[in-house]
């Protein structure tokens, strides 16, 4: 992924900063609310990258990490309201995490704003619609994240007990 | 090479990088074995313990050296450099403690830049070091490693480990010479952790009495035994101290961090935003926590670009 891809829009005027944002979707609210809102025909940012999963509460910290750490501008978790998880819990499990991450991030220069967990409706297509152009905004607003270069520190240098290898 | 007789004394090199000395210490632990292991090695490169000068190391030639252990993050270029020379001097590189290998607690210098670390602890009239680098790393990060004794400092046994398999010939790349699943599989608390546990609010050591025999997650404070590697004999629990993570992450985690989070989230007790922060305000400084040794070789590897904190 390439950081802030389309970092200028094409065209005159001021160049507008295109956030990227990895948005994880639960396959049975928010996906079909993303539906319903292309077929209400409304007006979407093309800065989401989504990801679909059969729950919020699949979403591992590590996810939302990784997403950051490979350019991510901001990572939205799209679940189901309270009390309608389709597996019961999900998505309290995905609230609880985000708290804690949200904290994690802070001190490494991640602003709260830049991780978002939105509860939308199969039907909510307008909800959507309104949650992306949100974060899109307040996103432009922050400016891009700017990590420092992502550890180069991978399982090929450092040696994993299961990895045996030759001399 | 000349053709090795079998009865050839290994030579080897050890040095510090950014260090506490620990791991030195960790050597020095080895009691009276270390007479004998010295006895059959050929200890050709030790800073710390005798003369060893860099002009030295250099006419060593490229492969000389069997092994050398490596302890210390690397902070500045010079420990770049040292490391480099040492890698091309030696056949096998081993990371020897949580700062060779995951960044260590210096690590966690990387939630700051470069320059506010420095002002913050020498003021204006700085000492003349080599050039600090603008984070630090791990010694993964700048040369391969092939060989991992974790640890901060490392126990006695896995140093025994790996100069034995290195005098008997056996010591192999790729190893981390440690278990590969989590601490609470060989923590003596381990059985008393219970499925459904829900803490309600974090606390720290010093505010609970601790009951010696109990799982820490159960008294509400964090261990990180969960998502860190066995194989240190579970010292810090034995001393009644929770797991820190010095071991690092286990084999499926792939940051600390992430994986801490996780597994502490499913911990918490709380069904709205409101009651989550209530628990989480007994959780003092959860990125020095769950970073506290592998913040530089995190998926982050630390603080973006920006002002400080």
């Amino acid at each position: 992924m390439e950081r802030g891809s389309g970092a200028t829009q094409s065209g005159e005027g001021p160049a507008v900063f295109e956030p990227v944002i990895v948005a994880f979707l639960c396959n049975w609210c928010a996906c079909e609310g993303a539906d319903a809102a292309g077929r209400a025909r409304l007006e979407l940012p093309a800065n989401v990258r989504p990801v679909r999963l059969l729950c919020s509460g699949r979403v591992d910290p590590q996810h939302v990490l990784e997403a950051f750490a490979c350019g991510a501008d901001g990572v939205l978790i799209l679940g189901c309201r309270p009390g309608e998880c389709r597996y019961r819990e999900g998505n309290l499990h995905a609230m609880k995490r985000v708290a804690l991450l949200r904290r994690l991030l802070g001190p490494l220069g991640v602003e709260t704003e830049r991780l978002d967990l939105e509860w939308v409706a199969a039907g909510e297509g307008k909800r959507y619609a309104e949650v992306v152009t949100g974060m899109v905004e307040s996103l432009r607003a922050l400016g891009p994240l700017k990590p420092q270069s992502a550890s180069t520190h991978t399982t090929a240098k450092a040696p994993d007990a299961r990895t045996k290898v030759e001399l | 090479m000349k053709s090795r007789p079998a009865r050839r004394r290994p030579k080897l090199g050890m040095t510090w990088l950014s260090s506490c000395g620990g791991c030195e210490e960790s050597i020095l632990d080895l009691g009276p074995d270390l007479a004998g292991i010295l006895g059959q090695v050929d200890l050709v490169y030790w800073p710390i313990g005798m003369d060893g000068r860099m002009e030295d190391l250099c006419k060593v030639p490229d492969g000389g050296l069997d092994a050398v252990l490596i302890n210390g993050s690397v902070r500045t270029e010079e420990h770049v450099e040292t490391a480099g020379l040492l890698r091309q001097k030696a056949r096998i590189v081993v990371a020897h403690g949580s700062c060779a290998h995951l960044g260590g607690v210096y690590g966690l210098a990387n939630l700051f830049s470069r320059e506010a670390v420095l002002e913050r602890s020498y003021g204006e009239d700085g000492p003349r070091l080599p050039r600090l680098l603008d984070r630090v790393k791990a010694l993964g990060d700048v040369v391969k490693v092939d060989v991992v004794i974790p640890g901060c400092p490392p126990t006695p046994d896995r140093v025994r480990e790996a100069l034995d398999s290195l005098i008997r010939g056996t010591l192999a790349r790729g190893a981390v010479l440690a278990d590969d699943r989590a601490l609470c599989r060989t923590c003596p608390r381990g059985e008393t952790r219970r499925p459904d546990t829900r803490i309600r609010r974090f606390r720290r050591v010093h505010e609970a009495t601790l009951d010696p025999d109990l799982c820490f997650l159960e008294q509400g404070i964090v261990c990180l035994g969960p998502v860190t590697r066995g194989g240190c004999e579970a010292r810090c629990v034995r001393g009644n101290l929770p797991c820190r993570g010095c071991f690092g992450p286990v084999g499926e985690v792939k940051d600390q961090g992430g994986g801490g989070v996780g597994f502490l989230a499913a911990l918490l007790e709380g069904a709205s935003e409101e009651e989550l922060e209530q628990a989480l305000d007994g959780l003092a400084d959860p990125t020095g926590l769950l970073y506290r040794y592998s913040l530089p070789s995190s998926l982050f590897g630390g603080r973006n670009e920006g002002e400080g904190p």
